[in-house]
């Protein structure tokens, strides 16, 4: 079906080849079809990165999308062959675990770079081509996409996809010439990245809208607890749950105790295991399932989370919120990290569960001085964080393509 | 072309030698059969760990129904710390404890040299295809995968004398690969599938 589309569909006018997954999906929805068509948007289907929204995009903006496709069935791709050991660590028994690993790495990705190859090949015929425009630059194919762009002298730009955190490292979106940023203050983030860096043109949070101005609530009836997934990363600031839910626990027995409504939002994987183990705490705790965070933090009068994302996301929507800062040292977090992680002092940010108790008992007993403080980080992240801006986002996409 | 091999990773990744406190040994925790690395080489502990167990998630149903019946010479290491509470009669060791922050943060640069290496290895850098270099393909994978591996590496050789390996089966294959090396046991023994591109994964995916 995408190849009858594609066979069919006007594309020399594209200028922009957009792969549209994530949340460049909400981004460009949310722009008219006159708008897109102004920047010369196209769609390309990249299997791999695109998931089908693409095609529901085009089919309702009626967008040209790219035949950057190649043979149904992809060849095997290139021959790897690799001795036993590559001699890299002094231990043996690693060293062939290494070796068989990467063997292993190779054939399975052979195939797969042979289709992305033959993808882009179609991507020659759109001569009126640009700029290309990917969901994010942290991965194999969108590295192979940026460096075919490259070698063409086009453009590449992505959209933010997570908050950046760690300072030497930067994400893959610095491969990018231009990235959308979610707020003003990522442009500030990135200006530790290693050369050459990326232009930041902050275009809000796609998604996320800005909602109409509530009156600051001075009393707690309902809080959300918001967690993350453990990361795999030594040094990923975000990736300690069991020490976020130890630093949390005795505030949320406070929160409870005063008559607060418990519930826990928890991302990407089941929250039993949150729920069970805050039942075991005497935590009367309800978690929300399927439900945006828009929803979950709209009607709450409290949000504490971890440095996650949802942070940024309720900053946006000018939610308040008590954030941990994680379970790095304050030296090594004004080392590695980027702002406003690396700062210290900031109001509403907690390290320990006695921190937070400090916190909840200003909220609870002097809620006038409490919100205010939960407020001020919520403005605080809210420099890195803003609801989505089409119309910058529409300029930055002009921008793009010209 | 010869490459110096990258020297051994135990001062990188796992807890010094020369520290005075073991914590995890036999006289620091009071583990039965714990042998740490220090112990072992001073010989001060004489037992030795039968099976160290892995738990990589925390299971939703709270059940852990690949979990051998505890026995008392067990060590048990957690890598998502929820599960912790689950198995609190187990006393578990969590796995982010195991290194310090500034041997977190070598393990991060440590794992960068690794990629670097594996890249610039004759055997890899002639698999191109379309001028595309192949190692470059799988460059975010095979950070994920090193990460894992030295990972695995890490937590076996914080209990060397351990007999016998239990992953959970969610485990992935490079750390249990990892482990066993760490362990002394062959890692062909490991099953091993190729992972899929993880989704926009750069938190945990850090660029070098």
């Amino acid at each position: 079906m995408m190849r009858i589309i594609a066979a069919t569909s006007p594309q020399e006018r594209v200028r922009v080849a957009v792969v549209v997954a994530g949340r460049m999906y909400a981004a460009l929805a949310s722009l008219s079809s006159k708008d897109l068509h102004a920047a010369g948007v196209g769609v390309m289907p990249f299997p791999g990165l695109d998931r089908g929204d693409g095609l529901l995009l085009a089919l309702r903006r009626r967008l040209p999308v790219l035949t950057a496709f190649g043979f149904r069935r992809p060849g095997p791709g290139p021959a790897v062959r690799l001795p036993r050991q590559l001699d890299l660590v002094s231990e043996p028994r690693l060293d062939r675990a290494l070796a068989i690993i990467v063997a292993r790495l190779l054939i399975g990705a052979a195939s797969e770079l042979d289709r992305a190859v033959r993808i882009i090949g179609g991507l020659i015929r759109t001569l009126s081509l640009q700029a290309l425009l990917l969901p994010n630059s942290g991965n194999n194919i969108s590295q192979l996409l940026t460096e075919w762009a490259h070698d063409r002298e086009l453009r590449v730009g992505v959209i933010q996809s997570d908050p950046y955190t760690l300072r030497e490292y930067g994400a893959g979106d610095r491969l990018a010439d231009v990235v959308l940023g979610w707020g003003e203050g990522a442009a500030e983030q990135a200006r530790d990245w290693r050369t050459p860096r990326p232009t930041v043109v902050p275009v809000g949070i796609p998604g996320i809208s800005a909602i109409p101005f509530r009156t600051p609530t001075l009393a707690l009836r309902r809080a959300v607890i918001a967690t993350s997934h453990a990361a795999e990363s030594p040094m990923d600031p975000a990736g300690s749950p069991g020490a976020f839910m130890e630093a949390v626990i005795p505030g949320l027995q406070r929160l409870a105790a005063a008559g607060v409504k418990l519930e826990l939002r928890h991302l990407g994987e089941n929250p039993e295991c949150y729920v069970r183990m805050l039942h075991a705490h005497g935590l009367d705790v309800r978690a929300i399932c399927g439900a945006s965070l828009s929803v979950s933090v709209i009607g709450a009068d409290l949000l504490i989370s971890s440095m996650s994302s949802v942070a940024f996301e309720a900053a946006a929507l000018g939610a308040p919120i008590l954030v941990w800062l994680g379970p790095a040292p304050k030296s090594i977090r004004e080392e590695h990290l980027v702002d406003p992680w690396a700062r210290s002092g900031i109001p509403g940010t907690f390290d320990t569960a006695d921190d937070l108790l400090a916190l909840i008992d200003d909220l609870v007993e002097r809620p006038a001085r409490g919100f205010q403080v939960a407020y001020t980080l919520s403005r605080e992240l809210a420099h890195y964080a803003q609801p989505f801006d089409k119309a910058r986002f529409a300029a930055a996409l002009l921008d793009l393509g010209s | 072309m010869c490459f110096a091999p990258i020297p051994s990773m135990a001062p990188f990744l796992s807890r010094r030698i020369n520290d005075t406190a073991a914590p995890h040994c036999v006289a620091g925790r009071g583990i039965r059969g714990g042998l740490c690395r220090r112990c072992r080489v001073t010989g001060q502990a004489s037992q030795r760990v039968a099976r160290l167990i892995v738990v990589f998630r925390a299971d939703p149903t709270g059940r852990y129904e690949w979990l051998p019946p505890r026995r008392s010479t067990d060590v048990t290491v957690v890598v998502d710390e929820i599960a912790t509470a689950d198995l609190a009669d187990r006393h578990p060791f969590r796995v982010e404890r195991l290194q310090r922050w500034d041997e977190r943060i070598a393990c991060e640069h440590r794992i960068d040299e690794l990629v670097g290496a594996v890249k610039a290895h004759p055997a890899v850098t002639g698999i191109t295809h379309s001028d595309h270099l192949l190692i470059d393909f799988v460059g975010y994978r095979l950070r994920l995968e090193v990460s894992r591996l030295l990972r695995g590496w890490t937590l076996a050789s914080e209990w060397p004398g351990s007999r016998e390996l239990v992953c959970d089966p969610a485990t992935p294959a490079a750390l249990v690969m990892g482990a066993r090396a760490g362990l002394e046991l062959e890692p062909v023994a490991s099953p091993y599938s190729v992972p899929t591109a993880p989704r926009g994964a750069h938190r945990a995916l850090p660029r070098g």
